[in-house]
């Protein structure tokens, strides 16, 4: 019984940082790079948003099954909600050029809102997979 | 069968993510390596065509290969209006009056969207932070 509540924690926390660092480090990391724009999230969020995500991941990989569903939605949704925070979806920032001040913005709520969508989506699909796998339990 | 549908669908949205994202990225990279990208140059020739108005060429020069689409420029009284911006130079004709003219325009709004996907505004200001 140790054993299985071992993994199951092992398995959650794992599933916790892949999340974490699937929605708060690499896709906020990409638009940062691609953006040319510092995105600094504020450490007490990160710290936060870890421990939820691991706490999520745990959750969903040691209750029944068909309960941990739920949680991993959660997490997915969790984590479109913060790209939606993080990133806001509008990039502003001004530049001074041959004596020029030039204030630029760029809005990219369509790209953050397909980000969403496929999140969705494949929360939906790992939903019906678990629950196949139920099925044939 | 759910993991070969987990795949195409990871395979489909980091490929719609890149052809979204691609222009994006190779329009910032663009003003990131000119700043001056987009610019306006006003013709030299001022041509009179009675009653204080004056036709003047001006020329919009844009260095990036992404297309720009309902592009609005606009320059103290002046608005210029172009459905789609592609790299290279436009020369519009537009009539201005006498006090356009005589007043230097100090500010401007360019408002646009890249590749027709993300909206896009640039407020200059001559004399930067003064």
């Amino acid at each position: 019984m140790w054993g299985r509540i071992i993994k199951n924690t092992i398995l959650g926390v794992l599933e916790g940082v892949v999340y974490y660092v699937l929605y708060f480090v690499v896709i906020p990391e990409v638009f940062s790079r691609a953006l040319n724009m510092p995105i600094e999230p504020p450490p007490l969020l990160t710290m936060l948003m870890l421990g939820v995500f691991i706490a999520l991941g745990v959750i969903s990989a040691s209750v029944k099954p068909f309960i941990g569903i739920v949680f991993e939605a959660m997490s997915v949704i969790l984590g479109a909600l913060v790209l939606l925070v993080i990133l806001g979806g509008e990039f502003a920032t001004s530049i001074e050029y041959d004596g020029i001040l030039a204030e630029i913005s760029v809005e990219f709520k369509s790209l953050i809102l397909v980000i969403v969508g496929f999140s969705v989506l494949y929360a939906i699909v790992r939903c019906f997979e678990r629950l196949s796998h139920l099925a044939e339990e | 069968m759910f993991s070969g549908f987990n795949y195409a669908l990871t395979l489909a949205s980091l490929l719609i993510l890149a052809v979204l994202f691609m222009p994006l990225i190779i329009f910032v990279w663009d003003f990131t390596q000119n700043p001056a990208c987009l610019a306006i140059i006003p013709g030299e020739d001022v041509t009179p065509i009675g009653d204080n108005l004056y036709r003047v060429n001006i020329t919009v020069s844009y260095c990036s290969s992404i297309e720009l689409r309902d592009v609005v420029i606009q320059v103290g009284n002046i608005t210029l209006r172009f459905p789609s911006l592609k790299k290279g130079n436009v020369t519009t004709e537009i009539t201005v009056s006498l006090s356009d003219l005589e007043q230097a325009p100090t500010e401007g709004i360019i408002e646009a969207s890249i590749a027709g996907l993300y909206r896009f505004s640039l407020n200059f200001k001559y004399g930067g932070r003064e």
